[in-house]
């Protein structure tokens, strides 16, 4: 293993003055595969007020390994039908490697890279916290031309209730407390291509895979070889596959401020393959429905650059509720928000040769 | 009402001339503060992620005290201890998460040619969120809010100054409501079960005044002073109120307590790594006149059955910071200190902690320029 890396170092150093120019970043917060812009739980911080028109949480629904899941309603003390949310991620991109050279695929940079995101979805005085999501990416990225990238890892949800939901609860209510939905790790790929200045499209699928997915609920979701004493009835084409797909738009409109943005996201869920509610609503045991779609998820966002450093947005979303604890929740709501986004980078080597 | 800000607005712009041997700058909004925060202050207001290892005194019960009569039926208790049924954390680590920021509001910046100038008055409000979080950064011990707002002033970039309303409260977080004993019901309150859920520290609001002094351009000392109106709105514990308050007081204190706090200290701060930024040192350090209150035992934990009383000679609780950061560029800078004092989270205002921490702290400090005249 140890001369693996040393064979690989000696061969990088040595093929350095192919290259024009090589830079090596001990550290940079840029992303080489940048952040889907409309994605709710993209690494940024930031903060938002979120108007729900629809969907306020009002119960919380645990599932079992053998039954149908259970749900267990709140106490509805919140008038105003907003959460104020707070946005705490960065991506941090590691031995970030660029060569340039003579070529239209220069520069070509890769790295190591960690996406992550706590999202905080409070009351709209922010003093009850409804609950607490973590998001993390972590692999390898890449860019090539300026033009396209692409991020292979592995993705991590976890959600975590907060106080809000032990206060609403009724007395004699009972709910696990440490009950989450949770994703640990499915595996990764992405591609996005900026064909022209201002336009991106992009792409993903998350899988979850065996001997990587280390915990995953509700169980009801796993597929039949993650725990078969569960879910032996799911097909086997079945994996609780998410992909996601996006456009974004950037033009400076406003020249002294900054880039003006467009952004659509779309996620679709597997999962939606699976009911839990017959067709009165009422829970059910879990069963795979073929003809059953996606379940999809639509978010859009208007973000104005003010500087360097901040943006204001505002976006509209329909799909899941903000925290992935309320996964069983259809919300749609509004979002005005801004973002600050740091651009910081270590360089520990920069070589502009010319040739 | 309409009428003021217009009148106020004609008056700015009516004197504007009256500066013509002057620069006027007006800014809307600026993130730079004119009153920079303490920076070894815990609750300093920024943005920070800090990972501490708490050395001592990591709790392991929770202590409420004076319980309102309805919360149980009409029993009413004076004060609680609740055990935990499971560590917060496995290890005593915890992540320190402060989303925070200066709005400076309409800010006034009058230039001349005197060693007081430039002078700047502002709106302003620094408010902050800490979140603690266990050692893996998944579940949350308790949040705190603090925020301040009021007026700054800072005259010849050397003096400034402070004056307004300062809040604090505290939150339990999910780590605490998973792990009180006997608590097999989250959120349920019976006999068997008197956790108060929605117990909490506040101080809602105390007013603030203070002062800070760059005698020469890598020195800063500082002081301010905290106390609390008669007529405050909400504040627990219960057991810290002073004999005058409005809210259900203790009658056994003596007048001149009257659970005040004072802080103070000092930031040295050069660029020894001139490519980078500045490197810091800064010692803050928090008295609170609560420390005169006696309600623990002899081993240091509230004691339920003790009634407080009010200790002349008992010493101010006392809490030391020590910090020291190095800029990496005009935004981000990373940090390592350590406290001896309360515990990061004010509900465990009972707890007496010491920690080491170590993270990076994010500070943009954009403006939004209105009227910026250079004469």
């Amino acid at each position: 293993m140890k001369k693996t890396v040393l064979v690989v170092l000696l061969c990088l150093l040595c093929s350095l003055s192919i290259f024009a120019g090589y830079r090596l970043d001990l550290f940079a917060m840029d992303p080489l595969h940048d952040i889907y812009m409309a994605d709710r739980n993209r690494s940024s911080l930031g903060f938002s007020m979120d108007y729900l028109f629809d969907g306020f949480p009002a119960s919380v629904m645990q599932d079992q390994r053998t039954t149908k899941p259970t749900e267990v309603f709140l106490r509805k003390d919140y008038d105003i039908p907003m959460h104020s949310t707070i946005y705490v991620g960065e991506t941090l991109s590691l031995f970030r490697n660029t060569f340039t050279f003579d070529n239209w695929l220069s520069p070509i940079s890769f790295d190591f890279s960690i996406q992550f995101q706590l999202k905080f979805v409070h009351d709209v005085e922010i003093t009850d916290l409804f609950g607490q999501d973590g998001v993390y990416f972590f692999g390898g990225t890449m860019s090539l031309a300026d033009m396209f990238s692409l991020r292979i890892g592995l993705h991590h949800y976890s959600s975590h209730y907060g106080d809000a939901v032990f206060k609403n609860l009724k007395p004699g209510d009972v709910i696990d407390p440490n009950y989450k939905y949770i994703r640990m790790n499915s595996f990764v790929v992405a591609l996005s291509v900026e064909p022209v200045d201002g336009i991106r499209l992009y792409g993903e699928y998350s899988t979850l895979a065996p001997g990587v997915t280390a915990t995953y609920k509700p169980y009801m979701f796993s597929p039949f070889w993650y725990d078969t004493y569960c879910n032996t009835g799911y097909p086997d084409t079945y994996n609780a596959r998410i992909i996601n797909f996006g456009a974004e738009f950037s033009y400076p409109i406003f020249k002294k401020l900054g880039k003006t943005t467009i952004a659509y996201d779309c996620h679709m869920y597997e999962e939606g393959k699976i009911r839990y509610r017959d067709a009165s609503g009422e829970l059910q045991d879990p069963v795979y429905d073929k003809d059953a779609p996606w379940e999809v998820e639509h978010g859009v966002v208007l973000a104005q650059e003010v500087n360097d450093l901040m943006s204001l947005e505002i976006g509209y979303f329909n799909g899941r509720h903000l925290l992935n604890n309320f996964y069983f929740q259809r919300s749609s709501y509004l979002r005005v928000g801004m973002r600050i986004d740091f651009d910081g980078s270590v360089t520990l080597y920069n070589s502009t040769n010319k040739q | 009402m309409k009428k003021t800000p217009v009148l106020l607005l004609l008056l700015i712009l009516g004197t504007s001339s009256l500066f013509a041997g002057f620069g006027y700058r007006l800014d809307l909004l600026s993130f730079d503060p004119l009153y920079t925060e303490y920076q070894a202050d815990k609750y300093r207001t920024g943005m920070s992620f800090d990972y501490a290892y708490v050395a001592d005194g990591f709790p392991d019960y929770v202590y409420q005290d004076w319980r309102q009569a309805n919360q149980v039926g009409d029993e009413k208790n004076d004060a609680m201890v609740f055990e935990l049924n499971r560590k917060l954390t496995q290890e005593p680590f915890v992540g320190i998460l402060n989303i925070g920021e200066t709005l400076s509001l309409l800010r006034h910046t009058f230039s001349f040619d005197a060693w007081l100038s430039p002078i700047s008055i502002d709106f302003s409000t620094q408010g902050m969120i800490s979140f603690i979080m266990d050692g893996q950064v998944a579940d949350n011990i308790g949040f705190d809010g603090a925020y301040f707002f009021g007026t700054t002033i800072r005259a010849a970039d050397r003096f400034s100054l402070r004056a307004g309303f300062h809040h604090y409260c505290s939150h339990y977080g999910d780590a605490i409501l998973k792990r009180i004993d006997n608590h097999a019901v989250p959120g349920g309150l019976s006999d068997l079960d008197k956790f108060w859920i929605t117990y909490k520290y506040v101080r809602m609001n105390g007013i603030a005044i203070g002062i800070s002094v760059d005698p020469v351009t890598w020195l800063r000392v500082y002081g301010e002073y905290n106390f609390l109106p008669k007529n405050i709105k909400s504040w627990r514990p219960v057991i810290f109120r002073p004999n005058w308050t409005d809210l259900t007081p203790h009658n056994n204190y003596p007048d001149e307590y009257g659970a005040r706090i004072i802080n103070f200290g000092f930031e040295l701060e050069y660029p020894i790594f001139r490519k980078w930024g500045n490197t810091i040192f800064a010692y803050d350090c928090h008295l609170y006149e609560e420390g005169k209150i006696m309600y623990r035992d002899v081993h240091g934990k509230p004691n339920p059955s003790m009634t407080p009383v009010y200790d002349p000679g008992a010493p101010w609780e006392m809490e030391h910071s020590f910090l020291l950061a190095q800029e990496i560029n005009d935004s981000v800078s990373f940090e390592c200190g350590y406290r001896h004092g309360r515990f990061p989270s004010n509900s465990f205002y009972y707890q007496r902690s010491s920690y080491f921490f170590l993270g990076a702290r994010f500070n943009p400090n954009p403006t939004v320029n209105l009227i910026n005249t250079e004469k």
